[in-house]
């Protein structure tokens, strides 16, 4: 094959020889022997690359962009003869300053680039930065070729998907992991035996972009310890893994570390979503620092108000100007190149009604940005969960724009399911949740709703039934912070208790909230550490904790075994079980002319369930050869839910001649009795109906 | 980087000293690729390095894939080198296409084998 006639020098510039360049892809990428550097700005009036030695202060040379190196809003050139392993790169533009217009040029400033594939300058997690830096975060350029061999998205069907949501530095930081790299991707594969002992087969990371912990940080106002940003809901760059959860990332190579953490999840079954954050960048508001949009062309990437100031609906300072054509893309070319070049199964968006909000801020009805990523050809295939509610008072929930694409994380689920754990709920609103919500999703069906009771944000399960009040001291915000909304009860005492009684009830809630999770149809998703009862003290807003309150602890797999063995015992029932995971509402008939509807609800007496308001106790009856709308056989399974202080005696549905009920969980029963291995399940001995304790659950599989 | 050749019977022995980077893996390739035309099992000593970046690891495994796309029996092994090399390897996952051996004598007796 020949050589392309457009690869030679046609500029210098000092040392260097230039070249018009190529206008996408955006960034930096390596060519026929040089480097193309592309950036978009409407407004700049002049535009420099920017290059340093790799850990220079100061940079070698500013090339700027000739006139002619340009096409329509894009500066593009070729920089030959560079060592590209060797340098760090930015830009700088000059432009207007009028704040008015919405122009917040600064010429002093070197600019990230939005496009950076792999970002340094927080190379390591909380090492001492240089606050001087002129540049304190550059552009790398990566290969970011990798050797995939044969692994693919895993294209596991939304509705037998078991989400685990984790933290990548908490998961393996604390010293009771024993992982040869605390923190980092590379820690998570030590432990993926574990993960696929409890039964996931999907882990949702928090924001794996690169982010600066240390933004916002000061020291604990009791403790004197460091508060940082440690959930990382603050991107720098949308194209680039964060090196400080990189065991190689002082080398630069957090991209192919993360990739492998990709791959072998993926040899192990197990599916990867990214919690992406696209509402809201790390410059915060007009007193928060130049590091990249805003310098670039301000007007374009934020939501601004007609004075010039930054709408703030994330709540964190600035709002990204989603629906902007040229904000649109960069969030469609951010998502292509995880779905691409990183295998990723799906994403969660974080406060995703942004995305659905026009560049003044106003609801759309039909937003580009969402309708884009839901028809997209690349992300075809991958996930699209919103989190459907914005800090500025939209709560789509039921409503948001989907495109038949978008699930979400169903919030009513998450507080009904808690009320019922409290008793202060109807059966009437369980049942619905039990069912997929088809009351709040009636088209998009059941895989439209992620049943979680707990996530990052709030108590953890323990503490949701240990705590009816927050306690976020720790934090330095007076108690202020955090939400008071959290439908929770401590069941007799505030927090740590000796008594016994209290504590047996609480684990059994534990227990009762993750069956209901594994029950319901829909997609569930635990809470990292919900497994073992990790507790955070009460603090439901731990987003500024480096420590113990985030980090897993690794001796409750031990000292809370039986917890973990009740959650590896109810996951795998639901795995084993496909008449739990339907894709379609229930019909409420008996399409498949069994003698039982597909679901079928019941009470204390069979086939009268009680939905009067006041009622505590409710049953329901899967009918095994209308699972996966008829397609598969399974058995049947029934579930009674007692939520009354009393224990109550369900009389059970009978079953065809020929099978029986046997008993799989029993909430209401001390381990190791709680649970029946699947397969060794025993005959129930009263085929009538059974005892279920208070506030218990029992579940009965029938053959 | 230094780059010496020597062979065992059939087997060739490629030593490298010093760093592995875009700089140097071009050498190295010129070197070493032809060995995969020939007979026998090649070894590549890493107890001379002292860096390996990103092109180094995509390097190693260049070789691994040009000798990996005959359709003989030969085989091309590493050994020598340094814990964080190897645990640089390990984590970014370009370790898991080779057998690594601690000595050329180590590497030499397993592929007589």
């Amino acid at each position: 094959m020949q050589n392309r006639i457009d690869v030679y020098p046609t500029h210098t510039y000092g040392d260097y020889k230039l070249r018009k360049g190529h206008a996408v892809p955006f960034g930096a990428s390596v060519v026929s022997g040089g480097v193309n550097f592309s950036i978009y700005s409407r407004h700049a009036t002049s535009c420099s690359v920017v290059l340093f030695e790799r850990g220079a202060e100061d940079p070698f040379i500013e090339i700027p962009f000739f006139k002619e190196f340009r096409i329509g809003n894009v500066f593009m050139m070729i920089v030959f003869g560079l060592d590209t392993e060797n340098i760090e790169y930015g830009f700088r533009m000059d432009g207007p300053f009028d704040p008015v217009e919405g122009h917040r040029f600064d010429k002093e400033k070197i600019l990230l680039d939005p496009y950076a594939s792999v970002i340094t300058g927080r190379d390591k997690w909380l090492d001492d930065p240089k606050w001087d830096n002129i540049f304190p975060y550059r552009g790398l350029i990566v290969p970011n070729d990798f050797d995939w061999e044969d692994d693919q998205p895993l294209n596991t069907p939304i509705e037998d998907l078991v989400i685990y949501e984790m933290h990548v530095r908490s998961f393996t930081k604390d010293d009771s992991a024993e992982v040869t790299h605390p923190g980092t991707f590379a820690g998570i594969i030590e432990k993926i035996p574990y993960l696929k002992k409890l039964g996931i087969n999907c882990v949702e990371l928090m924001p794996i972009f690169e982010f600066d912990e240390y933004e916002h940080s000061r020291p604990n106002p009791e403790t004197g310890e460091l508060l940082v940003n440690y959930w990382g809901y603050s991107t720098l760059g949308f194209f680039a893994p964060k090196a400080g959860y990189a065991a190689t990332g002082a080398l630069g190579m957090q991209s192919d570390e993360l990739k492998n953490l990709v791959k072998e999840l993926h040899k192990n079954g197990i599916e990867v979503i990214l919690d992406v954050v696209y509402n809201h960048t790390a410059e915060g508001n007009e007193l928060g620092p130049t590091i990249s949009f805003r310098g670039i062309d301000n007007k374009t990437y934020y939501m601004l108000t007609p004075e010039g100031y930054y709408w703030n609906f994330s709540g964190t300072g600035n709002t990204l100007n989603c629906n902007n054509p040229i904000v649109r893309n960069m969030v469609l070319h951010s998502l292509r190149y995880w779905a691409e070049y990183y295998h990723i199964d799906g994403f969660r968006f974080d406060l995703a009604s942004i995305l659905g909000r026009d560049p003044n801020g106003y609801p759309l009805h039909n937003p580009p940005l969402l309708e884009t990523l839901a028809f997209d050809p690349i992300l075809a295939k991958c996930k699209l969960i919103a989190e459907a509610w914005d800090a500025g008072g939209l709560y789509q929930v039921g409503s948001f724009p989907a495109y038949g694409r978008w699930a979400e994380w169903n919030g009513k689920y998450r507080d009904d399911v808690r009320d019922w754990l409290r008793g202060s709920t109807t059966v009437g609103a369980l049942s619905q949740r039990l069912q997929g919500s088809p009351d709040t999703y009636p088209e998009r069906g059941p895989t439209a709703s992620i049943n979680f009771i707990t996530c990052h944000d709030g108590f953890t399960l323990n503490d949701l039934v240990s705590y009816n009040e927050k306690h976020n001291f720790a934090n330095g915000e007076d108690n202020n912070d955090g939400g008071n909304d959290n439908h929770s009860w401590n069941h007799g005492w505030e927090g740590p208790t000796d008594d016994s009684e209290i504590n047996a009830l609480r684990q059994r809630q534990i227990k009762n909230g993750l069956a209901l999770m594994m029950v319901s149809r829909g997609v569930p998703m635990i809470l990292m550490g919900d497994e073992v009862a990790r507790t955070k003290n009460g603090n439901n807003n731990t987003y500024c904790h480096d420590n113990y309150l985030n980090w897993f602890d690794w001796t409750l797999t031990d000292n809370n075994d039986d917890m973990l063995r009740f959650a590896q015992h109810i996951i795998a029932f639901r795995h084993a079980h496909p008449v739990l995971r339907g894709k379609e509402h229930f019909r409420n008939e008996d399409y498949m002319g069994t003698g039982y509807a597909d679901i079928t609800w019941h009470g204390t007496e069979p086939w009268q369930a009680d939905w009067s308001e006041q009622s505590k106790a409710i049953a329901f009856m899967l009918d095994g050869k209308h699972a996966k709308e008829g397609s598969v056989i399974d058995d049947s399974i029934y579930i009674a839910i007692n939520t009354h202080y009393e224990g109550l005696w369900f009389g059970i549905p009978q079953l065809p001649v020929d099978a029986f009920w046997h008993v799989s969980t029993n909430t209401g029963v001390e381990a190791p009795n709680d649970i029946y291995t699947i397969g060794t399940e025993p005959p129930l001995s009263n085929q009538e109906g059974i005892l279920v304790g208070p506030r218990s659950i029992v579940i009965l599989v029938g053959r | 980087m230094d780059i010496s050749i020597t062979n065992e019977g059939t087997t060739s022995i490629a030593r490298l000293m010093g760093e592995i980077d875009a700089n140097t893996a071009r050498s190295i390739a010129d070197s070493v690729i032809p060995l995969a035309s020939e007979p026998g099992h090649i070894i590549i000593d890493m107890s001379g390095v002292t860096v390996m970046s990103s092109s180094g690891l995509r390097l190693l495994l260049t070789l691994y894939r040009e000798v990996d796309s005959n359709d003989s029996e030969q085989n091309i092994v590493l050994c020598g080198l340094s814990d964080s090399i190897q645990d640089t390897m390990n984590v970014t996952g370009f370790l898991n296409f080779f057998q690594v051996y601690n000595s050329v004598e180590d590497a030499l007796s397993a592929l007589g084998n």
